[in-house]
């Protein structure tokens, strides 16, 4: 066993600590436990009550027998666990097929009455031992600990009636009529043989064990692991290992960090062009906006009785009339939504006078369907307004340094070509994503994967200021020619 | 310095130290103005020991000094009895009036229900079937019937100390659970005080329309405005804490929570002790037959004055300072 | 070791203004079920003389008694909290103690707090919530420790200076750091607990300090009694 991958904190402990350590492992572990446990579980309780329909107390001890058995998968998925604090549901569950079998007859039949039996299961599971030498590893292992165990399972079955009651006593609360399951424990003796209420015992045991059950495993394998770091000093195993590593760090020390400084990449593009510090404190601007604020809760030093600046207004502070700012808004608000009907119906009126007075205005010609617009996202579009060789301007402008006006250039027109050739058609309001949407939709791969590149360098050149590459900048620019070649001017439509 | 010699330098002040946790024979060797001072060097001396990397025996041993004067030291014990004074004189009507949004609430889910009731049963007096069972409303009858020799819900002569300790635990009871009903996001708080308006409103309404009104009205005369009040009063700390869970604001539910509950626990801490003052009267005062029901009036309605001016002006000027050291 | 999640354990750390850092124990459900579980045999005996004595007192005897579970209900954790040192019996025949979760001992309103709240961790019946409340927070607060921000913890344990094995005393080659000086003695401390074989399996660990001797053990346990010797550095 690799103990220093373990993800748990090894000192010595008491045993009731260990306990507890198994909770907050059980806690940690989280689905991947339970639902590995109450899964199977719950669907063997529920396939024993259905056959043994009838017999609920019979189905009961069937089930309450057989629970050691699924104590494995518990264990498995812990011992896991430990090692790999990331276990998600799916991994444990796919690994449930590899639970050993050794040693599941006798903790059926002889093991089921050990009241320790949690903290014994990993000796047999995950050590596989067998026969005499199990028992003189289980004894040596009780030595200091058994009673500590043997008390977890008798608090732990305690545990299990506070739920069984208390889920009947939460539907009691909430029900009008104070129902709930109505669970008495001598309904369970009643010679009447009135079913329901032993099923519903039945069902409230099987839900309580799924939670608690797990968590008995839990704590039994801690307080295993408890005892053998007493017994193997692991946490010290851990400390000289600690210790020769740190020797050997320190003569390696002056060379490694030679080496290091040699290796570690440059820092990642650290501030580009001066151009690019306006756009970048317009970014912290906007990242200093209350949007954007980030609320924090944590603990900190402060002075008894001052009161931080940051609490809500201290109750004892002078009358709090913030309710009336918050009021005066509402009515603002309001008057601002009655001031736009106001204005609207005044428009509509104004209009209707109009129209009775002057009849509808002449009609114009109607515009040819779907025109390209002029100007899209504050670019004119308009095929005139691009030079006649597009490809050739926008070299022109990044050799004379202005990657701005040559992106621009270049987005403008495949803007126009998408337009002309029919795959764009934007309506008001769409953003660029919307655009790369509609051309994906009509075009092919090739053009919206170069539109899509296009976009992207533009849209950090405008909005972060950071200039493409002068390669990729030259890239784009061939691209451009090879996708929006300017057909001859009179196949424009 | 070795270790050898920090040890032997200091050995004696750390005996000293050790001496005075124990409280023991040696306690009195160091003067209580120079406990912090003895406690900081501790402290010290651990940090050296730490930093020179001393032996691990002798670290411990100085943590373990720190530790144990940091629990000596630390925490608020107070005076309890010149606390009390304070909160009762001072700092409980004023922290009522700072809540008085919470208090406001909670005493309207309270007593419009119950005084709507009265109003209901005066007019339509068979609707109180709805609410309280036919055998309860029989034995209220008997309770108030103008016979009894004691008034109230048992009598005989001796059992005045049996009742008080018999509404010491309803009464009181009843406020925990409108308090910690507020912990189910004040739906608790809620009914409870919904619930207790109704049915005290019902009794009283189906009583007075029996024309029971000297016996009734003089029973709940004197302690009415204790226990209403202090049911009110509590109601609000629930509320508080279960708007702490509704609207936390901009902190984690848990931080309101929390925060709340200190408000919280004090209104409690006010509206058990008016409990308290309601069970005493109910048991020693309001059962005395031979009292004439318009002093139990006079009494009763002095109360209701008393609490009015209580709540408005006590602890005026002072009550933040003293209010705010309670806990 | 993965530096990126930390290592599972159940302990609070606080920082205090003088220093050092408060290492508190928490304590979990099962040793707080068991010690509540002696609390409340011993109140049951007390309320049992209560209710065959006072009786003879009439029906006053009766209300003293209600008077008398009342008092044992609410304030008989508040009373020995404050004033015993932040334990009820029961607590401290199981090592346990309140705090407040910074570490101070806790004061009457905090104590309050939490035992008031009681009536909110019992709910539905028997304290099903306060459980679930204790297995599902990090620290095993039930919900009267959450709203008065208390925590239960072990005590600390008295120091005791077990005797090590003897063994001539020997200088480590190099300067130790605090934790190593500290594994090194716990490892002559434990080394009765050990097996031969496990001992010096464990000792060779320490490369640097044993160095292919052949019984690495006794030289662990030579440099352990040359620290306890006291002349370190």
């Amino acid at each position: 066993m690799r103990i220093e991958a373990l993800s748990l904190a090894l000192r010595p402990r008491t045993p009731w600590e260990a306990i507890d350590l198994g909770v907050a492992l059980a806690r940690r572990t989280g689905a991947a436990l339970f639902l590995c446990f109450a899964l199977p579980y719950a669907g063997f309780a529920l396939a024993v009550n259905l056959l043994l329909w009838g017999q609920p107390a019979v189905a009961a001890l069937v089930v309450w027998w057989s629970k050691p058995a699924f104590d494995r998968l518990a264990l498995h998925v812990l011992a896991q666990a430990v090692f790999d604090p990331g276990l998600g549901w799916r991994r444990a569950f796919a690994s449930l097929r590899q639970v050993p079998r050794t040693g599941l007859v006798a903790a059926l039949t002889v093991g089921r009455f050990d009241f320790a039996r949690s903290f014994h299961l990993p000796v047999a599971q995950l050590e596989g031992q067998r026969g005499a030498a199990a028992r003189q590893r289980r004894a040596l292992l009780d030595r200091r600990a058994r009673g500590a165990a043997v008390w977890l399972g008798v608090v732990i079955a305690h545990f299990v009636v506070v739920l069984v009651l208390g889920a009947d006593g939460l539907l009691r609360l909430l029900s009008p009529q104070g129902g709930g399951l109505s669970l008495r424990l001598t309904d369970l003796f009643d010679a009447s043989g009135a079913l329901t209420p032993l099923y519903l015992f039945n069902a409230a045991v099987i839900l309580a064990d799924c939670v608690l059950e797990p968590l008995y495993v839990a704590a039994g394998f801690t307080l295993y692991l408890s005892r053998r770091t007493d017994l193997e000093g692991w946490d010290l195993e851990i400390a000289f290992r600690r210790m020769a590593a740190r020797r050997a760090a320190a003569a390696l020390g002056i060379a490694a960090a030679l080496v290091l400084a040699g290796v570690l990449p440059e820092p990642a593009q650290a501030a580009a062009s001066p151009a690019a510090s306006a756009e970048r404190k317009a970014i912290d601007a906007i990242l200093a906006s209350p949007e954007f604020r980030e609320r924090e809760a944590g603990r900190e030093w402060r002075r008894k009785g001052e009161p931080d600046a940051r609490d809500p207004p201290a109750p004892g502070a002078p009358v709090d009339l913030s309710f009336l700012q918050k009021l005066a808004r509402v009515l603002a608000e309001l008057a601002r939504i009655f001031a736009w009907f106001a204005a609207i119906a005044i428009a509509g009126w104004l209009l209707y006078h109009a129209w009775r007075r002057f009849g509808w205005p002449a009609r114009t010609p109607r515009a040819a369907p779907a025109a390209p617009p002029d100007v899209l996202f504050g670019l004119d579009v308009r095929a005139d307004a691009l030079p006649a060789d597009l490809a050739a301007a926008a070299r022109a402008r990044l050799a004379a340094g202005e990657p701005r006006a040559a992106l621009s250039l270049l987005y403008r027109g495949a803007l126009a070509g998408l337009l002309r050739d029919g795959h764009l058609a934007v309506r008001a309001g769409d953003t660029e994503g919307d655009c790369i949407r509609q051309v994906a939709a009509s075009a092919g791969a090739p053009l919206t994967t170069y539109f899509a590149r296009l976009v992207a360098a533009w849209g950090r050149l405008a909005y972060a200021g950071a200039p493409p590459p002068a390669t990729e900048a030259h890239a784009l620019i061939d691209d451009w020619e090879r996708h929006f070649a300017p057909p001859p001017r009179g196949a424009a439509r | 310095m070795n270790q050898a010699q920090f040890e032997a330098r200091h050995e004696r002040r750390w005996r000293e130290f050790a001496a005075w946790l124990d409280g023991g024979v040696g306690a009195a060797a160091i003067a209580p103005r120079d406990w912090p001072q003895r406690y900081r060097q501790i402290a010290h001396h651990l940090a050296l020991a730490r930093d020179r990397a001393y032996g691990p025996e002798l670290v411990d041993r100085l943590q373990h000094l720190a530790l144990a004067g940091h629990q000596a030291l630390y925490g608020s014990r107070g005076n309890a009895l010149a606390g009390l004074v304070g909160f009762v004189g001072s700092g409980f009507p004023a922290l009522v009036r700072r809540e008085s949004v919470a208090v406001a609430v909670a005493a309207a889910l309270l007593f419009v229900p119950l005084l709507g009731l009265i109003a209901l049963l005066l007019r339509w007096p068979e609707l109180v079937h709805y609410l309280i069972p036919q055998d309860q409303l029989a034995s209220y009858e008997a309770m108030y019937a103008p016979g009894n020799r004691a008034l109230g819900p048992r009598h005989g002569a001796e059992s005045q100390l049996m009742m008080f300790g018999y509404y010491v635990w309803n009464n009181v009871k009843i406020d925990f659970q409108c308090f910690a009903g507020g912990l189910l996001f004040g739906v608790g708080a809620v009914f409870f005080m919904v619930y207790n308006g109704v049915m005290i409103g019902a009794v009283a309404g189906h009583l007075t329309q029996l024309g029971l009104i000297p016996t009734f009205w003089g029973f709940v005369a004197g302690h009415s405005s204790w226990e209403l009040l202090g049911a009110a009063i509590s109601g609000a700390a629930g509320l508080k804490l279960g708007w702490a869970l509704i609207a936390p604001g901009a902190q984690p539910r848990l931080a309101a929570l929390r925060a709340a509950g200190r408000v919280a626990v004090r209104l409690l801490y006010g509206a058990a002790g008016m409990t308290l003052g309601a069970a005493f009267i109910e048991a020693f005062w309001s059962s005395m037959r031979s009292i004439p029901a318009e002093v139990k009036y006079g009494v009763g309605i002095l109360f209701w004055g008393l609490f009015a001016l209580y709540f408005a002006f006590a602890g005026r000027g002072r009550g933040r300072a003293e209010g705010d050291d309670a806990h | 070791m993965t530096a990126a999640t930390p290592m599972l354990d159940t302990l609070s750390r606080v920082p205090t203004p003088e220093g050092f850092e408060l290492t508190l124990r928490l304590a979990g459900p099962v040793p707080r079920a068991l010690a509540y579980a002696l609390d409340l045999a011993i109140r049951g005996l007390v309320l049992f003389a209560a209710a065959t004595a006072l009786p003879y007192f009439g029906r006053g005897g009766t209300g003293l008694l209600l008077l008398c579970v009342f008092l044992l209900e609410w304030f008989y954790p508040v009373a020995f909290e404050v004033w015993a040192g932040g334990a009820t019996p029961g607590k401290r025949a199981f090592g346990l103690a309140v705090l407040n979760d910074n570490g101070t001992p806790v004061g009457f309103g905090a104590s309050v707090t939490r035992n008031l709240l009681r009536a909110a961790d019992f709910l539905p019946v028997l304290y099903a919530f306060g459980l679930v409340s204790m297995i599902c927070t990090r620290q095993f607060q039930r919900l009267g420790d959450l709203a008065a921000g208390t925590i239960v913890v072990y005590r600390e344990r008295a120091l005791v200076r077990t005797p090590l094995p003897v063994a001539p005393p020997l200088a480590p080659p190099f300067a130790l750091t605090l934790d190593e000086r500290r594994a090194v003695l716990d490892f002559a401390e434990r080394h009765a607990t050990l097996s031969g074989e496990r001992a010096d399996e464990l000792a060779a660990h320490a490369t640097p300090l044993v160095a292919a001797s052949p019984r690495p053990a006794a030289v662990l346990l030579g440099i352990a009694n040359y620290q306890r010797g006291g002349t370190g550095r």
